[in-house]
């Protein structure tokens, strides 16, 4: 099997340190950079192509947000996880919309932070249920404005709506019968989609439609 | 030179003929006429031997009957009486010869005539007359082949239109008397006409039109070796100069016009010229020269009894020491322009109602002769009339009254609408203060979550990256207890947000929120649990503080029973009818098992009742076997 190539951007050198430590720890992880600001890894990360990006949404300068759009402009194919410590903030939600395949919360015990990015790696994204239903209502919104119909299929709703009522992927699984893995899948694919519908609208908005 | 000898020669020759006349001691026409000719030589130099001679031809004319030479003298005696102030007399006098030609004088006579009323009309400021008169003249000198009149009553008209302030009529009679004296070559025509066109030019705003016309003038003044027509086409093109903001160029212009007016003793133009400095000054924010310019000029109108140009002065001198921070200064000319700018509207609306009521007298006594025909047929009327107008005043009272009382209603409703409206504006004001109060609070609250998520949490999650170092994790617990301390905190700040965030503030987001934490919490555990919630919640809207203590009572509820009371199955059961009832059930040792933990659960227990009795709800808990906690809150 080959190793995760995985970056870190995160300005707190302490943070930045501790979480360099637990990835190059794992066997199946390969700790390819780290930066402490936006501009230097908006720079760097194209040649460095590594599978996953670790960022924090505020840092000085450029945000991580910023990161993700100028990054993913140039290689669509590097995922990024916003490494923060509240998954229903605003900011998460923008960083998701700006082409994130999902969040990290930094409180996350050791082990579980390298479960948390494999996941990620095998295409599961996690989801809170403040985001399900940001997300609910932003396709919700974007179907009822643009005419076109929902690109999302009948079970990401599903999927979408027992999130937005806070039910765990395990719990959804046992309820549509379907594995915890698929939902994360679905999950990961909704990102894609709300990427891309994004993309659509600021097209959309730049032709005046 | 040349000339100069030959016309005074011609002069000579012209007198000595005259004298020969008046010597003779002929009594006819010709010496009237002869007479009139010779005062006029000492109209200007010795008004009182012109006005003899005057006097001695309308004598004759007067024995001879011949009333053109009546006329004469009218138009001649005028000059002196205008020179004097006169103005009324010269008047009644212009109005006699225009009588007189009406019916004995020549076309070319009663043009004269007419043009002489109209100027004692313009002396007297009334425009309208002058300009009737004026009219009446021109109509009769379009007739004549001599176009000498027509070139003098245009331009005398253009400069009436000038005073009416009818710019563009000012305009137009200007241009033909230019075309006219140009057609004459006649220089100091085209001058004269030259300043009423640049004049109504620059009020027309056709600057660069009036400009190249003042320039003209100049020329024209040069040839002419007329100061007078330098000076005022300087003033003219300093003053556009000034308006647009170049003072720079005005100020050499002005400086002309002052050299001019010491070399031929004229004040007039002195007092223009320290004006235009003054302004020059201003502009560029020179004060105390544009004091000194200012208070130069001001004697001068003083002296001058130029109350029009005195009134602008000491009102532009009372901003100038303004400027100077003088108050004293400023508010003593500011006085004395108050004054005169009284006096000068008085004068004003006095010569206004003096003229009204000199209409008004010519139409009374016109009135007066139908009134007294009009008399008798009114007195005939009159027994008819008063049982009409009885009747009439006996409805028009009642009319009245009615009108009266409606009037009162309407006004009484009014201020009942008024009274109204003042207390829904009240209302409005109280609640725009209350939303201000709301936004304000808002406001703070997200300042305060921001402040928590992004100094204290990015503190805590330092502190907890920290406390994983390796080399102190493999043998310290008190690090391990660290991280798992900051780790709950973080956990705290981001249950706190929440509660703060009214993004998140219905039943159904509280519910949310309590059903998540739990089950991440039991997940993370490895409990099994079971959670029942209704799947349609009403939409109420719920307070930070009740939502926060409720789900810190459900989260203590399932810390119990995980920690001290070592459940292996946990449900959570919530319900909703008039109020929120939520049931936490374990099946672990109970709380009389816990007794180890007393302390502990003691306090937690003690803690969730004080947090429901907070929020107005109650709670039970039964233990037996396992627990089972019961929260009810009114919503």
């Amino acid at each position: 099997m080959t190793s995760i190539g995985v970056s870190i951007v995160e300005d707190i050198a302490d943070i930045r340190h501790g979480l360099e430590r637990i990835l190059s720890g794992a066997p199946d992880f390969l700790l390819l950079s780290s930066y402490d600001n936006a501009e230097n890894a908006i720079t760097a990360l194209p040649d460095i192509q590594p599978d996953i990006v670790i960022a924090d949404i505020q840092l000085p300068g450029l945000s991580g947000i910023d990161c993700i759009r100028r990054v993913k402009a140039v290689c669509p194919s590097i995922q990024f996880m916003m490494f923060t410590i509240s998954e229903d903030s605003e900011q998460v939600f923008e960083a998701l919309e700006a082409g994130a395949s999902g969040y990290l919360l930094k409180q996350t015990p050791q082990d579980r932070i390298l479960d948390a990015v494999r996941e990620l790696y095998q295409g599961g994204s996690p989801m809170s249920s403040g985001i399900a239903r940001r997300v609910v209502s932003s396709f919700h919104k974007r179907s009822s404005q643009s005419g076109a119909p929902d690109v999302l299929s009948a079970r990401e709703n599903e999927v979408l709506q027992l999130l937005a009522k806070g039910l765990l992927y395990k719990e959804i699984g046992l309820r549509l019968q379907i594995s915890t893995g698929t939902v994360r899948q679905h999950i990961h694919r909704i990102y894609g989609k709300l990427q891309v519908q994004n993309k659509t609208e600021a097209i959309n908005k730049a032709f005046g439609k | 030179m040349m000339i100069c000898r030959s016309a005074s020669a011609q002069n000579k020759h012209d007198s000595d003929s005259l004298l020969n006349i008046l010597r003779s001691g002929r009594q006819d026409t010709v010496t009237v006429s002869v007479l009139l000719t010779w005062g006029d030589r000492y109209s200007i130099r010795a008004p009182d031997s012109a006005v003899f001679y005057f006097e001695k031809a309308h004598l004759l004319a007067l024995k001879l009957h011949w009333l053109r030479g009546v006329a004469g003298y009218d138009s001649h005696i005028i000059k002196i009486l205008d020179d004097r102030g006169n103005y009324q007399e010269a008047l009644k006098l212009c109005q006699d010869a225009v009588r007189i030609y009406r019916d004995s004088g020549t076309r070319e006579d009663m043009v004269r005539a007419s043009n002489n009323l109209a100027n004692e009309y313009q002396y007297l400021g009334d425009l309208n007359a002058t300009v009737d008169n004026y009219m009446n003249a021109i109509r009769l000198a379009e007739t004549l082949t001599k176009r000498r009149y027509m070139k003098i009553l245009t331009n005398n008209l253009a400069s009436v239109f000038y005073e009416l302030g009818q710019y563009d009529k000012c305009y137009s009679y200007a241009l033909q008397a230019y075309h006219i004296a140009g057609e004459l070559k006649d220089t100091e025509g085209i001058a004269s006409s030259l300043v009423n066109l640049g004049l109504s030019e620059g009020h027309l705003n056709r600057t660069d039109s009036a400009m190249k016309h003042f320039r003209e003038i100049v020329r024209v003044g040069r040839r002419l070796d007329d100061y007078t027509l330098l000076c005022d086409a300087y003033v003219n093109i300093a003053s556009i100069y000034i308006r647009q903001h170049r003072s720079a160029l005005a100020k050499p212009k002005f400086d002309s016009v002052l050299f001019l007016a010491n070399k031929y003793d004229n004040p007039n133009y002195r007092m223009l010229a320290l004006s235009g400095l003054a302004d020059v000054a201003t502009e560029g924010r020179e004060w105390p020269v544009a004091d000194h310019y200012t208070k130069d000029a001001i004697g001068i109108a003083a002296f001058l009894r130029d109350r029009d140009d005195l009134v602008q002065l000491l009102d532009k001198e009372a901003t100038i020491r303004e400027k100077m921070l003088d108050w004293k200064g400023a508010l003593s000319f500011r006085n004395r322009f108050d004054t005169l700018n009284d006096s000068l509207l008085n004068e004003k609306t006095r010569d206004h109602i003096n003229d009204l009521e000199t209409r008004y007298q010519a139409a009374r006594k016109d009135h007066a002769l139908a009134q007294q025909r009009l008399q008798l047929a009114q007195t005939k009327e009159i027994v008819r009339r008063r049982d009409t107008q009885l009747v009439i005043l006996t409805g028009g009272l009642a009319a009245l009254i009615i009108l009266l009382l409606l009037a009162w209603r309407l006004f009484r409703q009014r201020q009942k609408l008024n009274r109204q409206a003042l207390i829904t504006l009240q209302k409005e004001q109280e609640v725009t203060v209350l939303k201000a109060v709301l936004e304000g609070q808002e406001e703070e609250r997200q300042r305060i979550a921001r402040e928590l998520h992004d100094d204290m949490g990015a503190g805590l999650t330092t502190i907890l990256y920290l406390s994983r170092q390796p080399e102190t994790a493999s043998a310290s617990p008190s690090s391990e207890k660290i991280a798992r301390t900051a780790a709950g905190l973080v956990d705290t700040i981001n249950e706190i947000i929440w509660s703060m965030n009214q993004r998140y503030d219905t039943l159904e987001d509280l519910v949310t929120f309590i059903r998540r934490q739990t089950s991440q919490l039991l997940e993370i555990n490895g409990v099994d649990y079971s959670i029942e919630i209704p799947e349609t919640l009403p939409e109420v809207r719920l307070r930070g503080e009740l939502r926060r203590n409720i789900y810190l009572v459900v989260k203590e509820a399932i810390n119990n029973a995980l920690k001290h009371a070592n459940a292996t199955f946990i449900s959570l059961h919530i319900d909703v009818d008039s109020g929120l009832h939520i049931r936490v059930q374990d099946n672990g040792a109970g709380l009389l098992a816990t007794r180890g933990h007393k302390n502990r659960t003691g306090n937690g227990l003690a803690n969730m009742q004080q947090r429901m009795g907070k929020v107005g709800g109650t709670i039970s808990i039964v233990s037996d076997g396992g627990t089972l906690i019961r929260l009810s809150v009114p919503i």
